[in-house]
This record gives C-alpha cells, sequence and structure tokens, in this order.
C-alpha cells in the first residue's frame, strides 16, 4: 500500500499532464487577454499626410463619392450664360497688345474661363484659337513658367478636343494638333507640378498606357494604366493601406517624423513585375496609393466624368489596400462603362469577366448578409448622385432664366438648403486604432492550466484513495 | 515623323475611347474654389468610439471563464490533496 508521501508525490506528477491539457484547451474556449479598449486611441493614416503644404488628403468617402457620381456638375445652362458675360466683359479690354501687368491676369483670366465654357460646348476649335492668342500675348509680356500653367493645360485639352475626330479619319494636320496638345499637357506639368491632385500626370500616365496598348493590347487584360496586375491573385484579407512600422512607431509615439517619413509607410501600388519593360510611361515605380487616386478622382470629378479605366484602376488600388466594399462597386461602376473601355470586342469582354471575379474574390470574404445587398445598394447610390446633378444643373437653368446673377455668392443657397450636402461622411476606415497588445504574461492561459492540473490531480487522488482504501481492508 | 503620329494616335485614344472627352487639364474660375469646396466637404473627422472598437474589447464572457475556471481548478487541487492527505 502506497504511503501519503508517494500518493501526493504520483498527484504532483499527474497535475502535470492536466497542466498541458488545460493550457491547450483553454486557448481554444477560453481566449487570453485581450488588447484593453482603455488605452486604445485613434491616429490618422499616414496618407492623411499631405505631398505639398496645403495639398488635398484623400479620404476613402471621396473615392466612394466619385464612383458613385455623388458631387455638382454644373450644366449647360451655366455654361452658355457665363460664356455671355465673359464676352461681354472681354469687349471692355481694348486689346491684348495694350494690356499691362495690372490689366493682363484679369484678361486671361477672363479668356480662361470663354476657353473652359465654349469647350464644354462644343466649341473646342474656337477655344483652342483663344488659348493660342492668349499664349501669344502672355509670351510678348515675358511671361514664363508657372504662369503660363493654365495656358498649357487648356490650350493642350482643346486641342485634343477640337482634332481628335479628323485625326481618326487619318487627317496628318488633326494628327499633329493632337500631338501638339499633349505636349502642352505636358509643359503644364512641368510649369506646375503640384497643381490640383497631380490631375495633369496622371493623364499623360493614361494616355502613354494606351499609346503601349496600341502594339500590345495584351496590356489592357494584363494591368490597369497604373501597372495593377490585373493577371496575379491580390492578397486583400490582410490589406492595409499602411505599413505595420507606421503602427508601432505611432503607438510609442516617436515624435520628429518628417512628412516624407509618414508618407514612407503608405501602401504602394501600381508599376508591378513586368510593367516598366512593357509599357512606356514615365510612371516606372509603385507609388502610394492616394497619388493616382486623388488624380483620378481630380479628373473624374473636376474635369472629363466617369471613365472604365478610371473605375477599374480605383478598384485595383481600393482591393490593395483593403477596402473591398469600395472595390466592389469600382469594379461594378467600371462594368457600366464597359462600352467606353476598348473599340474591340473582346477587349471589353475581357475587362468584363475580369471586373465580375474581382467582385466574386470580394463577395467571399464578406458575410453572407452583406453579398445580396451590394447590388441594390451600389444602385442606389448611383441613381441617388444622378439625381442630384440633374436637380443641380435644373436648379442652375432656372436661377440664370430668372436673371440670378452667377457670381452671387448666394446662388445656390436655396438648393443646398433643400437637397443637404451630398458628400458622404469620413468614416472609421480613415483613422487607425491602436491598443497595446496583452504582454507576454497576460497571454498564458493560468486558468486552464490551473484548471486541468486540478481535474487530473483530484482524479487521480481519487483513484488512489479508492486503491488505498481497498488495500486497507481486511 | 513617326513620334508625332504615334503621340497623336494616342491622343486620340485618349478623346475618343477614354470618356470620350477629357477636360482633365481644365483650368477656369471655377477651378479654385471647385476644390476648396471639394477639400472642406471631407474635412470632418470619423466619430470613432475606441469602447466598441471590433477586437479590442476583453469581454465580460471571456473573464467570467477565466475566474471560473481559476476557481474550480483551485477547489480541485485542494480537493486532490485533501483525499491524499485525509485518513483512511
Amino acid at each position: 500500500m502506497l504511503g501519503r508521501g508517494a500518493r501526493f508525490l504520483l498527484v504532483l506528477l499527474a497535475a502535470i499532464p492536466g497542466c498541458v491539457a488545460g493550457a491547450s484547451v483553454a486557448y481554444r474556449f477560453v481566449p487570453p487577454g485581450a488588447p484593453d479598449a482603455s488605452t486604445a486611441k485613434s491616429y490618422p493614416p499616414p496618407h492623411h499626410t499631405p505631398r505639398f503644404p496645403e495639398a488635398t488628403t484623400l479620404r476613402f468617402a471621396m473615392v466612394h463619392d466619385v464612383i458613385h457620381e455623388r458631387f455638382p456638375r454644373h450644366g449647360r445652362a451655366y455654361y452658355e450664360e457665363r460664356n455671355r458675360q465673359v464676352r461681354r466683359d472681354l469687349a471692355a479690354f481694348k486689346s491684348p497688345n495694350s494690356l499691362d501687368a495690372t490689366t493682363a491676369a484679369k484678361y486671361f483670366a477672363l479668356v480662361d474661363d470663354l476657353g473652359a465654357g465654349l469647350d464644354y460646348l462644343g466649341q473646342s476649335q474656337e477655344a483652342a484659337g483663344l488659348l493660342r492668342e492668349k499664349l501669344k500675348a502672355q509670351q510678348t509680356l515675358g511671361l514664363k513658367g508657372k504662369d503660363l500653367y493654365t495656358t498649357y493645360a487648356n490650350l493642350g485639352t482643346f486641342l485634343s478636343h477640337a482634332y481628335s475626330r479628323a485625326a481618326l479619319r487619318g487627317d496628318h494636320e488633326a494628327r499633329s494638333r493632337v500631338a501638339e496638345g499633349l505636349n502642352f499637357v505636358r509643359d503644364s506639368i512641368e510649369a506646375n507640378p503640384q497643381a490640383h491632385f497631380g490631375r495633369e500626370i496622371w493623364q499623360v500616365i493614361l494616355g502613354e498606357f494606351l499609346d503601349s496598348a496600341i502594339d500590345l493590347p495584351n496590356l489592357l487584360a494584363t494591368y490597369d494604366f497604373v501597372g495593377d496586375r490585373l493577371d496575379a491573385p491580390v492578397d486583400n484579407a490582410s490589406a492595409r493601406s499602411y505599413q505595420a512600422t507606421y503602427i508601432r512607431q505611432q503607438f510609442h509615439q516617436s515624435a520628429g517624423w518628417s512628412s516624407e517619413s509618414i508618407r514612407s509607410q503608405i501602401t504602394r501600388i501600381g508599376a508591378e513585375a513586368g510593367w516598366k519593360e512593357a509599357v512606356k510611361s514615365r510612371h516606372i515605380e509603385p507609388v502610394a496609393f492616394d497619388e493616382p487616386a486623388l488624380g483620378i478622382i481630380g479628373i473624374w470629378r473636376l474635369g472629363s466624368g466617369a471613365n472604365p479605366h478610371f473605375a477599374l484602376a480605383l478598384g485595383e488600388i481600393m482591393l490593395r489596400v483593403g477596402q473591398r466594399y469600395i472595390a466592389w462597386c469600382a469594379f461594378e461602376r467600371a462594368v457600366t462603362l464597359e462600352d467606353r473601355f476598348w473599340p474591340d470586342l473582346e477587349a471589353r469582354q475581357k475587362f468584363v469577366s475580369h471586373c465580375r471575379a474581382r467582385q466574386r474574390l470580394i463577395e467571399e470574404q464578406i458575410p453572407t448578409s452583406d453579398r445580396s445587398e451590394l447590388r441594390p445598394r451600389f444602385q442606389g447610390e448611383l441613381e441617388f448622385g444622378k439625381d442630384y446633378q440633374r436637380a443641380y444643373q435644373e436648379y442652375e437653368a432656372d436661377r440664370i432664366a430668372a436673371k440670378a446673377p452667377l457670381d452671387d455668392p448666394h446662388f445656390y443657397d436655396a438648393f443646398h438648403e433643400r437637397h443637404g450636402p451630398i458628400a458622404s461622411p469620413v468614416g472609421g476606415a480613415d483613422r487607425i486604432l491602436v491598443a497595446p497588445a496583452p504582454s507576454y504574461s497576460e497571454q498564458i492561459p493560468y486558468s486552464g492550466m490551473v484548471l486541468g492540473a486540478g481535474v487530473s490531480a483530484f482524479a487521480i487522488a481519487w483513484l488512489l484513495r479508492k486503491l488505498a482504501q481497498r488495500s486497507a481492508r481486511p | 515623323m513617326l513620334k508625332h503620329l504615334g503621340l497623336a494616335f494616342l491622343c486620340f485614344l485618349c478623346t475618343a475611347f477614354v470618356g470620350g472627352t477629357a477636360r482633365a487639364c481644365i483650368n477656369d474660375r471655377e477651378i479654385n474654389n471647385a476644390e476648396r469646396e471639394f477639400k472642406s466637404s471631407y474635412e470632418t473627422s470619423p466619430d470613432y468610439d475606441t469602447t466598441s472598437a471590433p477586437g479590442s474589447v476583453t469581454s465580460i464572457d471571456a473573464r467570467v471563464k477565466r475566474t471560473a475556471a481559476l476557481g474550480l481548478g483551485g477547489a480541485l487541487l485542494l480537493g486532490a490533496g485533501a483525499l491524499t492527505f485525509k485518513r483512511l
């Protein structure tokens, strides 16, 4: 018969495997200490740091809104009235040759307005002619560099608009004019590289991509115009808009980070494998995702409007930074614009197939209950945005018909009072919540170990006692 | 010559197939105001409730489970000791 000492030793030994088993079970059913919410802090993501002082920084709500047309757009009536007023104001100037430094700025601004208005109304040749005269007058006055930025940008765009149709028919002169236009746009970038979200840069990059696609149409099925590969899988389950090191630095409050250092933590996209060799482009390295995103938003909202290449790029970018719902909507919007993707039907079909495949990838990763809501929600939002734009343009036309002055600062007050803001609120995607991870000791499942040890120790102690009692009976 | 033709063709593609018109680079009286309004539309900070952030709260349920496991395990160990040292 075992003595108490021996039984105690056996009970202790039995507790060890019980402890190990308890720890294993505890990890499964009783989680170790989680981060403490009371110590969590909220930080802005690195893409909230501007590239240049005062530059606009990206919010994911901007991407959402541009996809769904949730922004105001002037209508025809606005530009017709503005052109009428600008012509009247220009007539007050005797001649471009009589301009001096004080009158020149005003005159040149009016020419830009008239040019833009004419272009919007489809009179791009006349607009281009105006801007050529403006350029001559500016050069006569000795203006250079940034002073010529708007002239270069506007003239380049108007030339493209004016002569593209004739270029299609093979008109050599028209082709030269269109080429000249692109060179003016490049001059505008040189004159003012920080202008307007970098719109011009990304417009040129789009042009370079399409130029390469003429010789290599397969590029259209391989890349979007910023160089994201369409044929490679994307690990969007772990995708984020920032690097992990940014979190550690923010939480430990490393002071003294420069804007460049912070922006180096932004997730980079584009110019993926093979891009540099395949596409003749100035864009040869991955860039912070917010740069092409802002460029696209700028062009879409303030320029040419919806575009399938832009929608596709926004979808691929958002996928790579973990914004799956926005990405899904971007792909959906891209499909609605497929007729403008490329003249070749097969290329358009591949484009649609790719967008649908990306959407299926996203749907597999979101809650089942959300999947059936995606399309109705997208359609509702897009309709909402388009209704807003229609109402905005109708309001303008009515106000103009009622002789309301365009430069009245309260021109749109009644409209905004009736309709409210169209911009979506900035959401949680634009904040990073950081809490300290549990310490090592907090992660050890003591409770499970004690329970496991207790169960096996008690069981063995009970068994040994029973055996000892049986042995002790006469 | 070829370079001009190439550039012309790409510009044609830019305009004819890409959104029809490319008013990306137009600057007029509206542009600065439009950009300011655009920027100001998104300047509000998100309301972020740190106590409801996913994965950041130690659930009461988990704390109860851990306490119960510790208590039961401790009781069983004491019981084992009692069974071992109690007279037969």
